[in-house]
C-alpha cells in the first residue's frame, strides 16, 4: 500500500475562540486510491472538516499535512497545493457562470499546471470526454448545462490539477438519482483507472456504502466510529451511528438522550 | 357516494401558462391510506399535487385535460372560491420544509391562532393551537407557543407545519417533500409522525418524493411518474421488488439503496423528456433498451392484476423483476 498523501492529526477546529468548537480531535489518514467516507448530521463538523483537508481553513490545533508538508507551509505555486482538489456540493455556484466548460478547465491547466493557451484547450476536451461530458457540451456555459453536466465539468477540472485526492462534499446531493448514478460511477472509474484517493463527505449512508472503503461517523464535532464500511454499516458499535442506520429504536431513544 | 375514493385523478393533464407539464396521471387514494407519488425533477410530481389541493390558480395553470375527483365529486373545473373554502379543511398540503413557510415576524402560536379561526373554531383557539402542538409530538407545546419560527429547528419547525396542516381535520393531507430539507434522524421522525397522524385519524395521504427509500418507509401504494405521467402504479413491495415497468427498474438500479454493492450503478441513458416537446408515443421510449417498433404508439396504463398497472408495451416480453 502506498503511503498516505493526506493525514489529519488530532486537528480541533475553533470559528471563534469562545464558541464550541466545530471539530475536535479529527484524524484522518487517506492515499492515493482510497475512499474513505465522512459521514454525519447537519452541524457534525463533517462540512468543516473537509475544508481544513484542503486548507481552506486552518486548524486551531494539531496538524494537516500533504505529502509530508503541513498546508500552512504550503504557497499557492507549490507543487503540494495541486495534490488535493475538492469538489462542492453546488457545481453551480463553483463554476465561473461567463465561462464555457472548456475555458473552466483549460483556465485551470494554465494557471495551475502552467499549460499554454491552445494547448490547454485541447486537453480540456480531453478531460471533459473522460468525464463523459457530452461533446456537444464543451461549448455551453454552466446555465445551459443539466445538473449532472455541470458536476462532470467541476470533476474535469479538479482533475486539471492532476490531484491524487479529491475532497468531495455532497457532490451529488443536489442531483436527480439517475445523475447521482452517473457521477458515482465516474468516481468510481476514476479511483480504479487513475488510482484518485476520494474522501466523500456525505449525509446519505446509501451513497457512501456504496462507494467507500472506510469511513468515520462524526457527530457534534467529533468522529465517534470509524472503520471499515462494511463492518461499520452491517455492525455499527456507536449507538449513534445505529441511529443513523435507523436500525434500533431503543439505540436511538439513548443517542438522542447524551 | 360513501364507497368513492378521498381522491382520484383519471387522465388528469395540467397545463401551466400553455404548457402541458403533466399529461395523464391515474391514481386513487382512500381513506386511511397513503400514495407516494414518485419521479425525478422534471417528472411532473409537483404540479401533481397542487393540483389536488387547488393550488395551480396561482401558478398560472390549469385543469387542462380528464378529470379530478374528491369523494367521488369532479372539482376539476374549480374557480379559486370553491377551492378557497375546501382547502384547510377537506384538503391541506404540508410544503417542504422552509424557513419560508411561517411568517418570520409572527410568533408561532399568532399564526396558529389566526389558522385555527379561519377555520370558524373562534373559541378556545389557543386551547386547540397547544392541543395540535402535542398531537405532532412537541415537547413542550406552550414554549413552542410563545416563539418565533427562527427560534425552533428545522425538525420542529415542520412540526408545526404538520399541526397547522391538520387543524382542519382534513381527509385529504397532501405532502410535498416534507422531509427533503431535514436531517436523516429528523426525517424519520416526521415520516413516523405523518404515518401515526393518518392512521389515527383515517384521512388520506399522498406523499411526493424523489427518494425511494422514504417510499418504502411511508406508502401503501407508490406512483412513479415520467415526463408527465404516471407509467406504474400498484403497492409498494411489488413495485420496489418487481418492477413491471423499464423506467422504475432503472431508478432502482441507479438508486445506490437498492442496486448491488461495488458494482457501476445503472445509468439511464440519454436526457429527461423535456415539456416543450414531449416525445411521441411512449415518452421513455427514447431511452429505453426494450424499445421496439410498437413503442411509437402512445403507452397507456395497462392493468396487471393484483392492482397494478404499468405504462409499458412491452412488459410481457421483459418479464418482471430488477
Amino acid at each position: 500500500m502506498s503511503a498516505p498523501v493526506l493525514v489529519a492529526e488530532q486537528v480541533t477546529i475553533r470559528y471563534r475562540g469562545d464558541a464550541p468548537p466545530a471539530v475536535v480531535d479529527g484524524s484522518i489518514s487517506v492515499a492515493a486510491g482510497e475512499t474513505v467516507g465522512i459521514v454525519g448530521e447537519s452541524g457534525s463538523g463533517k462540512s468543516t472538516f473537509a475544508k481544513a483537508l484542503v486548507g481552506l481553513i486552518e486548524p486551531s490545533e494539531g496538524a494537516i499535512r500533504v505529502a509530508g508538508r503541513p498546508w500552512r507551509e504550503v504557497r499557492r505555486r507549490d507543487p503540494e497545493r495541486r495534490r488535493v482538489q475538492m469538489i462542492f456540493q453546488d457545481p453551480y455556484a463553483a463554476l465561473n457562470p461567463r465561462l464555457t466548460a472548456r475555458r473552466s478547465v483549460a483556465e485551470a491547466l494554465s494557471v495551475v499546471r502552467g499549460v499554454p493557451g491552445a494547448e490547454a484547450d485541447e486537453q480540456a476536451d480531453e478531460l471533459l470526454a473522460s468525464v463523459g461530458l457530452d461533446a456537444r457540451a464543451v461549448d455551453l456555459r454552466p446555465r445551459a448545462l443539466s445538473g449532472g453536466q455541470r458536476q462532470r465539468v467541476v470533476i474535469a477540472r479538479a482533475l486539471a490539477c492532476d490531484p491524487d485526492i479529491v475532497v468531495a462534499d455532497e457532490p451529488t446531493s443536489s442531483l436527480d438519482v439517475s445523475a447521482q448514478a452517473q457521477v458515482l460511477n465516474l468516481l468510481a472509474r476514476l479511483r480504479a483507472e487513475r488510482g484518485l484517493g476520494i474522501v466523500l463527505i456525505s449525509h446519505d449512508l446509501a451513497v457512501v456504502r456504496h462507494i467507500t472503503d472506510e469511513v468515520l461517523v462524526m457527530r457534534s464535532g467529533r468522529i465517534v466510529e470509524s472503520g471499515p464500511t462494511e463492518a461499520v454499516m452491517s455492525a455499527p458499535s456507536h449507538p449513534y451511528t445505529a441511529t443513523l442506520l435507523g436500525r434500533d429504536a431503543g439505540a436511538a431513544a439513548e443517542a438522542a438522550a447524551e | 357516494m360513501t364507497d368513492a375514493p378521498v381522491l382520484a385523478a383519471e387522465r388528469l393533464a395540467v397545463s401551466i401558462r400553455g404548457m402541458e407539464l403533466v399529461s395523464r396521471v391515474d391514481v386513487e387514494v382512500g381513506a386511511g391510506q397513503c400514495l407516494a407519488i414518485a419521479g425525478e425533477s422534471g417528472s411532473g410530481k409537483t404540479v401533481t399535487c397542487r393540483s389536488f389541493v387547488g393550488l395551480l390558480g396561482r401558478l398560472g395553470g390549469e385543469v387542462s385535460g380528464g378529470r379530478l375527483l374528491l369523494g367521488g365529486e369532479d372539482v376539476s373545473r374549480d374557480d379559486e372560491r370553491a377551492w378557497r373554502s375546501r382547502r384547510g379543511r377537506a384538503v391541506a398540503l404540508v410544503p417542504q420544509a422552509s424557513l419560508a413557510s411561517l411568517n418570520p415576524v409572527v410568533r408561532v402560536g399568532s399564526q396558529m391562532v389566526e389558522t385555527i379561526r379561519a377555520l370558524g373554531g373562534a373559541r378556545a383557539a389557543r386551547g386547540r393551537a397547544l392541543e395540535l402542538l402535542e398531537q405532532v409530538r412537541l415537547d413542550d407545546p406552550e414554549r413552542v407557543f410563545r416563539s418565533y419560527p427562527h427560534q425552533l429547528s428545522g425538525g420542529m419547525r415542520q412540526r408545526v407545519m404538520i399541526a397547522l396542516s391538520i387543524a382542519g381535520r382534513p381527509r385529504l393531507l397532501v405532502a410535498d417533500e416534507p422531509t427533503t430539507a431535514l436531517d436523516v434522524t429528523v426525517q424519520r421522525q416526521i415520516l413516523a409522525l405523518l404515518r401515526d397522524l393518518q392512521r389515527a385519524s383515517g384521512m388520506a395521504l399522498v406523499f411526493v418524493t424523489h427518494d425511494l427509500s422514504v417510499v418504502r418507509e411511508i406508502a401503501d401504494r407508490v406512483a412513479v411518474m415520467y415526463a408527465g405521467e404516471t407509467i406504474e402504479t400498484g403497492p409498494v413491495a411489488d413495485v420496489l421488488q418487481r418492477p413491471l415497468h423499464p423506467y422504475t427498474r432503472a431508478l432502482l438500479a441507479a438508486d445506490p439503496t437498492t442496486a448491488p454493492r461495488g458494482r457501476p450503478l445503472s445509468e439511464v441513458p440519454g436526457k429527461p423528456a423535456d415539456p416543450r416537446s414531449w416525445p411521441a408515443g411512449c415518452r421513455f421510449q427514447p431511452r429505453c433498451e426494450h424499445a421496439r417498433e410498437e413503442c411509437a404508439a402512445p403507452a397507456p396504463l395497462r392493468s396487471f392484476g393484483g392492482s397494478r398497472a404499468a405504462a409499458c408495451h412491452r412488459v410481457e416480453q421483459i418479464g418482471e423483476g430488477r
